[in-house]
């Protein structure tokens, strides 16, 4: 690939303050439908933003990206002029993500993942779509091959149901609303406030009026991790070909991930409340520094597992018992989430006599913290790891409503084994394996002989 | 090979910590009054300062074939294992405090996490390191 320019929007985040500071008093006053204020804000800000654009230009001449003889380099800075080389043949995976923005100016953001083994982690570059793309091609080469997952109707309502993450869309979203409020000066939240209240209202014919309110801020929060899903999965592809995982997918922001099979060092398969129901659960790849778990790149049913083995040929269900139920301390899976529940059943019981409009609220997270408990009980007999025939592990673990099973493809691991006095006489321990993925998988009631004893060599 | 940490070598952490332990009450005096200062500080510090010793009772750095592990602590007892062929890098720190009780802070980076270790000698440290990378026992 021949060198090329980095797109100017590369750049912007050398200028984002001084833009912000020019382009937010435009446009509060746009928004305030005050055009005569609007052109007085840009007239007095014409220098600042004119110094920018200077900036940008100089930048933007001075930057160039190619690949050559299996190295990337990428040349920036104009007084202390920055060449960087990455070798290709580390790289494990690479993004192509096209926000909405990004697309009208003809911008794509490229992410390159790295292996194990070496100081950078990941490397970001905005280039023209083309040259994006095809520096993609470059690194991690794809042939044309059948989609092995391909999600419609059901399928896809599934994929979505599965994809959605409330807590993170949930937070996300009260964040850049309280953003956008401290910028624009716009209250978008008394928008979503009045919503929710129709909602409530609606809602209210039904159910009591304290959940009413809570149904109705559920609801609305799901609604939103729904959509903010929908949008994600649009269209949504997963192909295997030539050792390389090919996914793409996306509506507002198109994103087209290359992960190479070869460097995946663990996969995630996620049991959820949703996915218990569903009778699927999603599958998510990590690789080097490639995290991958925003998205899931295939939803497992029972009926389809030979199409994860398919796609990695290294995986196989645990081929032993992962743990001994008999020497695990149930007081140590269930005393945060028993706790918690019988904390909440007293408060509960308590609100029914003096504040009933509480009640609600405190039988719904009583209800979320028995099922936690459940789900810790689960962890009891289920929590724990196996080294496989094909040198690979397997752990399944528990935390909160999920359980987890992971399996590691990677000899890059290291643990760690923490024994508490009481475990320790026991011998007992809680294990955990660091990944090349900055993940950290905890086992706990591990037997400590099994734990001194593994081996690394695969 | 195994490296522990000596008498010195925990006395570096522990000056450390009551160091932090001085800051932490001279808040609390700022705040409060002199006598919550006075009774926090010396709460942590003696903490501060019975904790490195007490951890470095068990202290064993190992380095056997294929494999480097770190066995610390008291109360609750931590092993780390790290494969070698895993290790990207190794850092040795000496402070000046630190090369006056002949005590140094080792680094160890694997591309997941990293392992500190605190109060190995200098010595001890060069070796370690030099195992590490190079990947022999320095005579």
């Amino acid at each position: 690939m021949n060198p090329v320019r980095l797109h100017p929007f590369h750049f912007l985040k050398y200028i984002k303050y001084g833009l912000i500071l020019c382009v937010i008093p435009i446009l509060r006053a746009v928004l305030a439908f005050d055009i005569a204020a609007a052109w007085l804000a840009f007239t007095q800000d014409l220098l600042i933003l004119l110094a920018c654009a200077g900036i940008l230009v100089t930048l933007w001449q001075a930057s160039s990206a190619g690949l050559a003889d299996g190295v990337l380099t990428v040349r920036q800075g104009v007084l202390a002029r920055r060449p960087a080389l990455y070798r290709a043949c580390m790289v494990s995976a690479v993004e192509v993500c096209r926000p909405l923005w990004y697309r009208l100016f003809g911008a794509a953001r490229v992410r390159v993942h790295f292996k194990a083994g070496g100081g950078l982690r990941r490397v970001e570059l905005v280039l023209p779509v083309r040259q994006a793309r095809q520096l993609a091609r470059a690194l991690v080469p794809a042939t044309a091959a059948a989609n092995f997952f391909e999600p419609v109707g059901m399928d896809r309502l599934i994929f979505v149901l599965l994809s959605a993450n409330i807590l993170a869309t949930s937070a996300f979203s009260v964040l850049a609303v309280r953003r956008i409020a401290k910028l624009v000066g716009q209250d978008v939240g008394a928008l979503a406030l009045g919503g929710i209240t129709q909602m409530e209202h609606l809602l209210a014919a039904f159910l009591p009026a304290g959940l009413s309110l809570l149904a109705a801020v559920l609801l609305f929060f799901l609604a939103l991790s729904l959509l903010a899903s929908l949008l994600r999965t649009y269209r949504f592809t997963a192909t295997r070909s030539g050792g390389v995982l090919l996914c793409r997918g996306g509506l507002l922001t198109h994103t087209e991930r290359r992960v190479l099979v070869s460097a995946i060092t663990a996969s995630a398969l996620r049991i959820t409340p949703t996915a218990r129901l569903l009778r699927r659960c999603p599958v998510y790849v990590s690789a080097g520094a490639f995290r991958g778990d925003d998205l899931p790149i295939l939803a497992l049913g029972a009926d389809n597992a030979p199409v994860l083995q398919r796609l990695l040929p290294e995986f196989c269900l645990p081929q032993e018992p992962l743990c001994d139920p008999r020497r695990k301390s149930p007081p140590q899976y269930l005393w945060k989430p028993g706790s918690l529940s019988l904390l909440l059943a007293a408060l509960l019981v308590v609100s029914l006599r003096t504040v009933p409009a509480v009640a609600p609220l405190l039988g719904l997270l009583l209800c979320l913290a028995l099922a936690s408990t459940l789900c810790n009980l689960e962890g009891i007999f289920k929590e724990g790891f196996c080294k496989n025939a094909n040198r690979t592990f397997t752990l399944c673990y528990c935390r909160g409503l999920t359980r987890h099973v992971v399996s590691l493809y990677t000899n890059d691991l290291s643990l760690t084994i923490t024994r508490m006095p009481q475990a320790a006489s026991a011998g007992r321990c809680d294990l955990r394996f660091h990944t090349p993925s900055r993940h950290t998988y905890r086992l706990r009631g591990v037997e400590f002989y099994r734990a001194r004893a593994l081996k690394f060599n695969l | 090979m195994n490296y522990t940490v000596t008498r010195k070598g925990a006395l570096l952490p522990a000056l450390w910590l009551t160091a932090l332990s001085a800051a932490v009450g001279l808040f609390v005096w700022l705040f409060f009054s002199f006598a919550a200062g006075a009774i926090a500080f010396l709460l942590l510090a003696a903490l501060s300062f019975a904790l490195p010793f007490l951890h470095r009772l068990h202290y064993q750095v190992r380095v056997i074939p294929g494999e480097l592990t770190a066995d610390r602590g008291f109360f609750v007892r931590v092993l780390r294992r790290l494969p070698l062929r895993c290790v990207t890098g190794v850092v040795c720190l000496s402070t000046p405090l630190g090369r006056l009780l002949d005590a140094s802070v080792v680094v160890v980076y694997t591309s997941g996490t990293a392992l500190l270790l605190i109060g190995l000698s200098l010595a001890d440290a060069e070796r370690l390191r030099l195992a590490l990378t190079v990947g022999g026992d320095p005579s």
